[in-house]
């Protein structure tokens, strides 16, 4: 009993420790992160509600499992899309500080040398 | 009660399941047949949701076991009432924007983007079938974390300005998701089950404590984070202002709705009525309609408005809670149901037009900026009209599905002797009128028209019948007189271009069904409480 109120303590300090810092956070990745530990938090959570009687149980381990792939379908779109972000800005960043007057589409000015990575132009979501 | 048929709790799953196998065909096949595969799919399965209203209309409440189980062993699959009526307005929408959608592709995402809207769509459809027609904690919790990876995949579709929207979007709704997913644990440590029945049973029979009004304070915090609600809303309009013009609607009137439904499920069947919680999202409800409206009506931007407007909506959808709270027996719980499912059939219709509308405006002039669409109505007669009829039922004026979905709701409101809540339902009239005016005002009036007969009736503070006319009058006006003359073709043209004629009848369409809806309010309100379980404590 002491056991199962020990891990759900430890659940739900990291649950809201996750939630706190993904809300006050300011960097994507820092977010993203701060997100699977809140989601860590909530699986600790099911665990210790699992673990409460004689055997462990099973249902809530496959809930666990569950849980464990949409942490990760999440987490994979969400560092894609952060990826994209920060591409996007920096090449935008890029474009003003190149002080191209005709450089008005992001495509031409991204191209440049300074920068390897490739310019985010229509390429598929997912 | 009727025994349903057995063909259609054969169909049960298939509502769920042929979308989504529909979705990794499209994922599947080159990306030019995807443009042909999408739209027969996603009309198949408006036909599989509409065929299961039907059948729960007509022979009561369908139940389906997966794999031969029933509960507590196995998964249920139930298609009652209040889960027929969203799964029928899921269909009427989906299969209207799919139709849009099909022949309007430029809008349904940036260039390259847009390959990827029908296997999203079709993603979504099938998380929200699965919502409407869980009977299980777990899968409402996977259902609407589907729903919300695909709205976030679907506004990442309206390219590199939609992203940082898109990104905040899937915080947003992974943290709602992540708090549902605590409550449902709480749930299964209190009852030892997930299928919504007994959990409701086991906890009405147990204890009445205070874990209830937690796993409902999570539950309500985790689905006011999806559904948009003050003051949690601020992700929304740049969410579906920034979503290509084919996604906002879907958004709006279909994904907002489910996690109300998860939030409605959870309080009619686990927890039953819980007076704390119904004061707080109550609270949040009055400031919903009331500071989104007026941020509405300040907004510049015409899909930053229809965003806002949703969000007052949505605070409508909310006020449910406190009227249940404060419900005395079945029979209010009742007419509070029935007036909101009303109220979210027919805002669900009138929004998909006016944001289907939105776009079709942002694509003709390149901007949704309201200066900039003075005097376009004579340019967009039949979207002008659809934006019209569209705010008339919005707002919930006479004669219209919105208006009797309001009148529901202030019946309500007296018999429960709540009556904040009815002065809130007429305050949010007010401003609802007041924002949804301006658009349909600027574009039927500016400098321009001054030097051209016909179009010149201006008035200061139109009332909505006035409107509607004028509506009606300046359109034939005008279609006249572009048959004559070829004044401002340019811009017609190229409106034309990029929008095929028959894709602006769609959101006019849309608007017509959400007015003369009205007509069958009797047989969707008698569906809507079909089956409904008034579980929990009460």
């Amino acid at each position: 009993m002491t056991t199962l109120a020990w891990f759900s303590a430890i659940g739900a300090a990291l649950f809201a420790l996750g939630l706190v810092t993904m809300l006050l956070a300011a960097d994507r990745f820092r977010r993203l992160v701060a997100l699977n530990v809140s989601a860590a938090g909530s699986l600790v959570i099911l665990l210790a509600v699992a673990g409460r009687g004689e055997t462990a149980d099973p249902v809530l381990h496959a809930l666990a499992l569950t849980g464990i792939v949409i942490t990760v379908a999440f987490t994979g779109f969400g560092v894609v899309l952060a990826r994209r972000i920060d591409e996007a800005e920096a090449a935008d960043a890029d474009a003003e500080t190149t002080d191209d007057p005709a450089g008005d589409t992001i495509d031409a000015a991204s191209g440049g040398p300074a920068h390897d990575v490739e310019p985010t132009r229509g390429g598929d979501p997912a | 009660m009727t025994p349903s048929p057995t063909w259609a709790a054969a169909l049960l799953p298939s509502a769920v399941l042929l979308p989504l196998a529909w979705a990794v065909l499209c994922v599947l096949v080159p990306t030019r047949a995807r443009r042909a595969l999408g739209p027969v799919g996603a009309l198949a399965t408006a036909a599989v949701g509409i065929s299961i209203a039907v059948a729960v209309a007509v022979g009561g409440p369908v139940e389906a076991a997966l794999a031969g189980r029933l509960p507590p062993l196995g998964i249920a699959v139930r298609a009652d009432g209040p889960g027929a009526v969203f799964l029928l307005l899921t269909s009427i929408v989906g299969a209207l924007v799919s139709v849009f959608a099909a022949i309007h592709p430029r809008s349904t995402g940036a260039e390259g983007a847009r390959d990827w809207f029908w296997p999203a769509w079709l993603l979504g459809w099938s998380g929200l079938a699965a919502v409407f027609l869980s009977a299980d904690l777990f899968n409402l919790y996977v259902a609407i974390e589907i729903v919300g990876l695909a709205a976030v995949l679907l506004v990442a579709l309206g390219g590199r300005d939609a992203w940082r929207a898109a990104f905040r979007y899937l915080v947003v709704t992974v943290t709602g998701s992540l708090l549902f997913l605590v409550a449902l644990t709480l749930v299964y440590a209190a009852t030892g089950a997930l299928d919504l029945r007994l959990a409701g049973e086991r906890l009405a029979a147990g204890e009445p404590g205070v874990h209830v009004t937690v796993i409902l304070a999570l539950a309500a915090t985790g689905m006011a984070f999806k559904s948009a609600l003050f003051p949690l809303h601020g992700w929304l309009p740049d969410a579906h202002g920034g979503a290509p013009g084919a996604v906002s609607p879907l958004l709006s009137a279909l994904v907002v709705k489910s996690s109300f439904f998860v939030l409605f499920r959870v309080w009619t069947e686990v927890t039953g009525p819980d007076a704390a919680v119904g004061t707080a999202l109550g609270i949040a409800a009055a400031g919903s309609v009331m500071w989104a409206g007026v941020a509405a009506v300040r907004t510049p931007r015409f899909k930053r408005l229809v965003g806002y407007s949703t969000v007052s909506q949505v605070g409508y959808l909310f006020l449910f809670f406190p009227l249940s709270a404060a419900a005395d027996g079945p029979g209010q719980q009742r007419a509070a149901w029935i007036a909101v499912a009303l109220l979210a059939f027919a805002h669900g219709l009138a929004k998909s037009s006016l944001f289907l509308s939105a776009g079709l405006v942002k694509d003709q002039l390149g901007t949704d900026r309201i200066d900039a669409m003075t005097d376009q109505g004579a340019r967009m007669p039949l979207v002008t009209m659809a934006i019209a009829v569209a705010g008339v039922s919005l707002a919930g004026l006479p004669i219209t599905l919105g208006f009797a979905g309001k009148w529901q709701l202030l019946l309500a409101a007296v018999d429960t002797a709540e009556w904040w809540v009815a002065a809130v339902a007429v305050a949010g009239t007010l401003v609802a009128a007041t924002y949804l005016l301006r658009p349909v005002q600027t574009m039927l009036s500016g400098e321009s028209s001054e030097n051209r007969p016909g179009s010149t009736r201006r008035g200061d503070d139109p009332d909505a019948g006035d409107r509607d006319a004028r509506g009606l009058v300046d359109e034939n006006d005008d279609e006249g007189r572009r048959d004559g003359s070829s004044a401002g073709a340019e811009v017609g043209r190229t409106g034309i271009r990029s929008a095929p004629r028959a894709g602006t009848l769609i959101p006019l369409t849309g608007a017509l069904l959400a007015a003369l809806a009205i007509a069958a309010s009797g047989p969707l309100a008698d569906l809507a409480v079909l089956g409904l379980a008034l579980g929990g404590q009460t």
